[in-house]
């Protein structure tokens, strides 16, 4: 079998090596029978938001997506976006693990079958000084990334912008903005430190990032086939949660080569401020989903 | 099926549909889904589940908002004084080159590249500003049209360029030196158009209307009078990306204010106006996006049927050098350029291509600059060539015979890159400068 | 029929204005985003959005209009060999089978719009657009065009000439 698997981002990206590895796995356990043929970098003109309903009416087989464009379809997917709720890695594979089978569940009233989901490095902030307290926000400009950042970044006094992530570079050149909300793995991506000369590892959130099925296509595998893509997806589940960790050291140490100063963890009253202004946004989304939200946040609270 | 023969199916079935006269924009459509249902053995609800998806993404793409906007600015300044006073203005000024008001073309796309991100957008707004003036003063149109055609790609070479952006992005490289890198080899293009233009008139001065005379110190003063509300437009529009105010795409609403600003302050504010420069630059936008909006869904074709992926693993299988290894890319972009658009080629071939050009040697950086004149000659190709259908538009000429005058032009941008192949120094020494090797 | 034939073009006319319309709004829209940026360090935080759904208008209502008045453009390679009468019925043929495919595209678009409906699909930014409304201003502007080619098919067919002032037909070009 012959499947196409869609990613808006580059092969060299994170989610990209995850990608590219499931499908040499597949191919592996297959032993060739299913071949899978990654488009990296958007090649097959969908965007991430696309995905959701070009996997489940089978116009392709299989995608990689951030949960965050599809918020808009069910606000559940929001959760691993949430500011300040998982601060490190641990956490986020913890709030994943519980909330995994309501992940399953919208992908399988839609057509498809969720097989695994890694996450975005920690997000932190990129800036021309280091933020280490409520009134280092204050004004600065700051590009922003979803709703949630945003309203959040009013809250504490900043002025959050949201801008397209290619009008970045330019904007910053210029000085209409201070600073950028995104993971030292997004910023290393672009190299952002020709621009900027602070990172500060807030550790706002690790997004995640979902690689699904067609149902239809699911169905039509043999047992032991599908046994082959349950493996191949374990595999790339395992890597994907070691590569997140590991470039986190990996970013840092290219930053500081490039006279980059990483401010790794933010005094404790700068952490229970962000955790208090981001109290009520958490409880808002919670309010929003209902009895399935308390339940995943009781379960991962305790 | 093997990757060059389908292409070479998608290839053929294009030329029927054109040739049966149908819509460029339908033509693109139907082999589309002809291909997919064709060589991709897809039924028609799978083929149309991806049409709309694809068609949903690009019709409402803000991506390409600014070209609807630059066309409208083009519109007004066409239909104002504005652009006579840049011919008059621009007489004693080229009066002594060559070819004289001919250089308006390089000239102005040359300056105009450097506010819009796309060489559509580029070629639509000049076009649409001397063509008429160009041919009612008795130049020769093919040298018009041609220059046209070549220098509008200028667009993409000197920033802001939407190409350079996706290719930075794709690449992992600083979209910022992409951008300086782009300045030298634009002006170098613009320089090798400039001078045939200049070698052509002197070869055959019956290419330029014998209207030659003297001109004084009064005349150079009325000329930059002439040219005062032009350079104004310009000076905001740039300076409003350059000092940040707004973004490369948003400077094209810029462009519109100002020039209607203009137009009220000189008195020539009206209704009609308004109305005639809308409808006309809807005409035009509309025709060029849904050729766009086609051109994606076909590139969307071509990566189901895996063409681009194949045919450059196949390259990858020769284990060429890296002089041949250039060579054969640049055939095979070439082949790319005749069906697809910029942005396509770039997203669809570079994960193979990229790392065997790196693997061979060559600068990242340099072959993003490369890879954007490649982009610009595919613009000149037929069948699907844009700048080809924007000056068919505009001039309502054969596109035979818009191709055939824009073929010098092409040739010229082949010198180019074989400039850029031994010469890397052209891309490369001005982004050394300003940010460090 | 010469009513319907001006009947139908009124309606690619009006529908052009509309586009025109929209056009002069995402102009409108940055400068009103640019000023907020500028003089008061805010946004409003929706204008790749809101001017994606301008551009949809803006492009897709006026298919028609820019359709009749001939600035579709053709490659005509083989159509000016042929005589007038074979012309008109090769172009009635073509709006035909153009119109099946933006047709087709339309029922593909009723299929978006009614699921994103029935989902309660919302645009993932803080103005939360039900995505049913921007599908169906498409869905809409594809159904106008396909009327249109409808039309022009059967002004060839017909020989009828076209309600458009601007129109020149192709052998009258050359
Ligand atoms: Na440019
Ligand atoms: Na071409």
């Amino acid at each position: 079998q012959n499947w196409d698997m869609s990613n808006e981002f580059p092969g060299t990206s994170l989610h990209g090596q995850v990608a590219d590895f499931f499908a040499a796995e597949l191919a592996d356990n297959s032993e060739g029978e299913i071949d899978v043929t990654v488009h990296h970098g958007g090649a097959l003109g969908y965007k991430t938001i696309d995905h959701f309903d070009a996997v489940g009416d089978g116009a392709i087989q299989l995608a990689t997506s951030p949960f965050s464009a599809w918020l808009g379809i069910d606000p559940i997917f929001q959760l691993s976006a949430l500011p300040f709720l998982a601060p490190t890695t641990a956490d986020a594979r913890r709030l994943y693990d519980l909330a995994k089978p309501e992940y399953e569940k919208v992908l399988e009233d839609n057509g498809q079958v969720f097989l695994f989901a890694t996450p975005w490095p920690p997000s932190g902030l990129w800036g021309n000084k280091a933020f280490e307290s409520a009134a280092d926000l204050e004004g600065v400009k700051i590009r922003t990334f979803d709703v949630t950042a945003t309203e959040l970044l009013k809250g504490v006094g900043a002025f959050p912008i949201k801008l397209a992530w290619s009008d970045v570079p330019a904007q910053l050149s210029t000085n209409a903005i201070d600073a950028v909300l995104t993971s030292a793995n997004g910023g290393v991506g672009v190299q952002l430190w020709e621009l900027q000369s602070h990172f500060t590892q807030v550790n706002y959130s690790s997004g995640l990032q979902a690689v699904h099925m067609n149902r239809d296509t699911w169905d039509g595998l043999s047992e032991a086939q599908q046994a082959d893509v349950l493996a191949a997806a374990e595999a790339a589940e395992a890597l994907g949660w070691q590569l997140a960790a590991d470039s986190i050291a990996k970013d840092f140490a290219v930053m500081r080569e490039n006279d980059m100063e990483v401010v790794e963890s933010v005094p404790a009253e700068f952490t229970a401020f962000l955790n208090e202004a981001a109290s009520p946004v958490v409880s808002e989304w919670a309010e929003k989903i209902g009895e399935r939200a308390e339940r995943i946040l009781s379960a991962y609270r305790q | 099926m093997d990757a060059l023969l389908a292409a070479f199916t998608v290839f053929g079935i294009l030329i029927v549909f054109l040739s049966a006269g149908l819509w460029v924009f339908a033509s693109i459509a139907l082999v589309s889904v002809t291909s997919l249902w064709l060589i991709g053995d897809m039924n028609l609800a799978r083929i149309g589940t991806i049409t709309a998806a694809i068609v949903n993404r690009y019709a409402a793409a803000w991506e390409l908002s600014a070209i609807p906007m630059f066309i409208w600015m083009g519109e007004i300044v066409f239909r104002t004084d504005i652009s006579m006073r840049l011919f008059r203005g621009l007489s004693p000024f080229v009066n002594m080159i060559p070819g004289r008001l001919l250089h308006t073309n390089v000239m102005g796309c040359t300056m105009f590249a450097a506010v819009s991100g796309s060489s559509t957008a580029t070629t639509a707004t000049v076009g649409k500003i001397t063509t008429r003036e160009l041919f009612g003063r008795g130049y020769d149109k093919s040298l018009a049209i041609g220059s046209l055609a070549g220098a509008g790609s200028l667009g993409l070479m000197i920033p802001p360029s939407l190409v350079m952006i996706v290719y930075g992005i794709l690449a992992e490289e600083s979209v910022a030196r992409l951008f300086a890198a782009g300045v030298l080899p634009g002006l170098m293009i613009s320089g090798l158009f400039t001078g045939y233009i200049v070698l052509r008139s002197l070869m055959n001065p019956s290419l330029v209307p014998g209207e030659r005379q003297r001109y004084g110190l009064r005349d150079f003063l009325g000329a930059f009078l002439d040219l005062l509300p032009l350079l104004v437009l310009m000076v905001i529009v740039l300076g409003s990306i350059y000092s940040g105010i707004a973004t490369p795409s948003e400077a094209a609403a810029v462009g519109v204010c100002m020039s209607l600003l203009i137009v009220i302050l000189t008195g020539q504010f009206s209704v009609r106006l308004i109305t005639e420069s809308l409808m006309g630059a809807l005409r035009t936008s509309t025709m060029i996006c849904v050729l766009l909006i086609a051109a994606a869904v076909l590139s969307t074709t071509m990566g189901f049927l895996h063409i681009p992926a194949d045919v450059a693993a196949g390259i990858a299988s020769l284990n060429l050098s890296p002089w041949g290894l250039l060579a054969i890319l640049s055939l095979f972009y070439l082949g790319l350029g005749f069906l697809l658009d910029g942005n396509s080629i770039v997203v669809m071939s570079l994960p193979i291509a990229l790392p065997l050009i790196v693997q061979a040697g060559f600068d990242p950086i340099w072959f993003g600059v490369y890879l954007v004149l490649m982009i610009e000659m595919a613009a000149v190709t037929p069948p699907i060539g844009f700048n080809l259908f924007v000056l068919q538009g505009a001039t309502g000429y054969p596109i035979s015979r818009v191709a055939k005058a824009a073929f010098p032009f092409f040739a010229l941008m082949v010198v180019g890159v074989l400039l850029l192949a031994v010469f890397p120094q052209i891309a490369l020494w001005f982004p050394n400068l300003i940010y460090g090797p | 029929m010469s009513r319907f034939y001006l009947a139908v073009y009124r309606i690619s006319q009006g529908s052009a204005i509309i586009a025109a319309a929209a056009l002069v709004a995402m102009v409108a829209f940055i400068a009103y985003e640019i000023v907020l940026r500028y003089f008061f360090s805010t946004s409003t935080f929706v204008q790749d959005e809101f001017l994606g759904y301008g551009l949809s208008v803006c492009i897709v209502w006026s298919l028609g209009y820019t359709m009749e008045n001939g600035s579709m453009i053709r490659v005509n390679l083989l159509s000016t060999r042929l005589s007038y009468n074979q012309q008109r019925w090769l172009d009635a043929i073509g709006a035909l089978a153009t119109g099946v495919l933006v047709l087709g595209l339309a029922w593909m678009f009723w299929v978006r719009a009614a699921r994103a409906y029935e989902r309660g699909t919302v645009s993932a930014t803080s103005a939360e657009v039900p995505i049913w409304i921007p599908e169906s201003l498409i869905l809409v502007g594809l159904l106008l065009f396909a009327l249109q080619l409808v039309a022009h098919a059967l002004q060839r067919i017909n020989d009828h000439p076209s309600p458009a002032p601007g129109m020149v037909l192709d052998h009258q070009e050359q």
